[in-house]
């Protein structure tokens, strides 16, 4: 288990974040990010693509709730739970499928939603701060993921 | 202040065909609408609203989206043959649907609805773009002149599309993130307004000073493109920080804000291409302040500007049936195992 809380300075910080964790996401990987309205999940989310390799634009994945993208190292899905019940509608869009089939799972507001038992997921807590651009992370995972704490560990001393 | 714009010579006026007549399904958000066009004129719109579905979740849920389809879809249909007062076998030319972008669900009550159609009444069957459709939304009315800039603005997009010639286009610059419309429903959810955001912001604006607070018009790397999530962040830094803030006056900086910053990305582009008119569409389309600077630019530039009516700007069936036309016309055909695709992109877009 790794638990930890982290500040990214601001949007370039949150980039970078997102940059380094997608590098390092394996196929089946599920991302879960929580927080509030503007708290930077979409933000974070687009950065995580990029650092996966993914070149085509993402955007927010809001109105059609399931947003996919293919790139060279495998498929990236971006999703925002919402309005939807998590597991039950992802199962019936078929991205369950895909995960399980290798694709990496971006899932915004996965506190709305409940996600699955063997999902086993990387859960970011984004909150802002009262300094523009700052954003308090809380990371929670399984000891899999422990080789993110050395990405967060390596901005806190930029 | 009166600046000559580059006025493109007319290469086509980009109409709906005169020897077509489509029913048109639309079913990619919340929206059940279905549309008779015949020989280029609207017989006949049905539109059924799911916005009091929705209210209180403060946004389209999409189970609940694709079930009220199917409930309002047979009747819906029905009612626009009726209103149209045709024979579909003898009167109808062909079967018009969106096949995407939208949400699955809802996108694959009205595509089987079209094949039902299409098979029922012997007709072809032509998928369409949602939003190429809106592009014919601004053109039905009054042709579209082209080439012509044209604003795509909605819930779901927010694009601006040189239409160089009819059935081509090309992206100039698009949202790096929200779409406007989105911005609008998010920023009413923190005003503790309704849903669909646009006319609730539209109408708390209407007793507020739209100077109260300067908002970000967002400028972001790229001159054309849009971003939107910055001024939903600054919203909601400044109820934070000042919780006693007039609805009104909020609502009212929120809303130039992004009206500003669109039509900043309008002008821009304007300098870059040489266009004939210039079009809004698109459900944000509908917002009175970006109407008014719509019309204020082209009497301020000399320029075309075709601003359709707000019933052709959010979605209809009508421009469903009028890009189908234009696609039937050309002898474009889909196949009955038209699929949906909920991502669709009408354009290619940069990273």
């Amino acid at each position: 288990m790794i638990v930890g809380t982290y500040i990214l300075d601001s949007l370039l910080d949150t980039e970078r974040c997102g940059e380094a964790l997608g590098a390092g996401l394996r196929p089946g990987d599920i991302v879960a990010l929580n927080g509030h309205l503007g708290a930077g999940k979409t933000t974070f989310a687009r950065s995580l693509a990029r650092g996966f390799g993914i070149t085509r634009r993402v955007t927010s994945p809001t109105f059609i709730t399931v947003k996919s993208y293919v790139g060279e190292r495998g498929t990236f899905i971006h999703c925002d739970l919402y309005r939807v019940d998590g597991p039950q509608y992802l199962r019936d869009q078929g991205v369950l499928d895909e995960v399980e089939a290798g694709a990496v799972m971006v899932i915004e507001w996965a506190e709305k939603a409940n996600l699955f038992d063997r999902a086993d997921p990387l859960v970011l807590s984004f909150e802002s701060t009262s300094k523009d651009g700052e954003r308090l992370v809380r990371c929670e995972a399984s000891g899999r993921w422990s080789w993110v704490t050395p990405v967060f560990e390596r901005l806190q001393r930029l | 202040m009166t600046r000559a714009v580059d006025r493109g010579e007319i290469v086509a006026v980009l109409s709906v065909p005169r020897k077509i007549s489509v029913l048109g399904i639309e079913t990619s958000c919340d929206d059940t609408a279905v549309a008779v066009v015949i020989d280029g004129e609207v017989r006949s719109s049905v539109i059924v609203t799911q916005q009091q579905l929705h209210a209180e979740f403060g946004g389209v849920v999409p189970e609940l989206a694709s079930r009220a389809h199917s409930q309002a879809m047979t009747r819906a249909l029905r009612r626009v043959l009726y209103e149209a007062n045709i024979d579909p076998l003898r009167d109808l030319d062909g079967v018009a649907v969106t096949s995407g972008p939208g949400l699955a669900g809802s996108l694959m009550v009205g595509v089987a609805a079209a094949k039902a159609c299409s098979l029922g009444y012997g007709l072809p069957l032509i998928g369409v773009d949602h939003m190429e459709g809106h592009v014919f939304g601004s053109a039905l009315e009054e042709g579209l002149e082209l080439p012509a800039l044209v604003l795509l603005v909605s819930g779901g997009h927010s694009e601006l599309v040189m239409v160089d010639e009819p059935g081509h286009y090309r992206f100039l610059g698009g949202t790096v993130d929200d779409a406007a419309g989105e911005a609008f429903d998010k920023v009413a959810r923190m005003l503790g307004l309704g849903f669909p955001g646009g006319p609730e912001i539209e109408a708390a604006a209407q007793g507020g000073s739209p100077d109260t607070v300067a908002f970000p018009r967002a400028s972001v790397a790229s001159d054309l493109d849009f971003s939107f999530s910055g001024v939903k962040t600054a919203v909601l830094r400044y109820l934070q920080s000042a919780p006693d803030a007039k609805v009104a006056d909020v609502a009212a900086s929120f809303q130039v804000a992004v009206v500003d910053a669109l039509m900043i990305r309008v002008k821009r582009a304007l300098d870059l291409e040489s266009v004939a008119s210039f079009a809004i569409g698109g459900g944000v389309a509908a917002n009175s302040l970006l109407r008014e600077r719509t019309v204020e630019l082209g009497r301020d530039l000399n320029l075309r500007v075709n601003v359709p009516s707000r019933r052709y700007c959010t979605d209809n069936g009508a421009m469903i049936a009028a890009a189908g036309a234009y696609h039937l016309e050309r002898g474009d055909r889909s196949a009955l195992d038209l699929g949906i695709d909920p991502s669709a992109e009408l354009m290619v877009k940069p990273a």
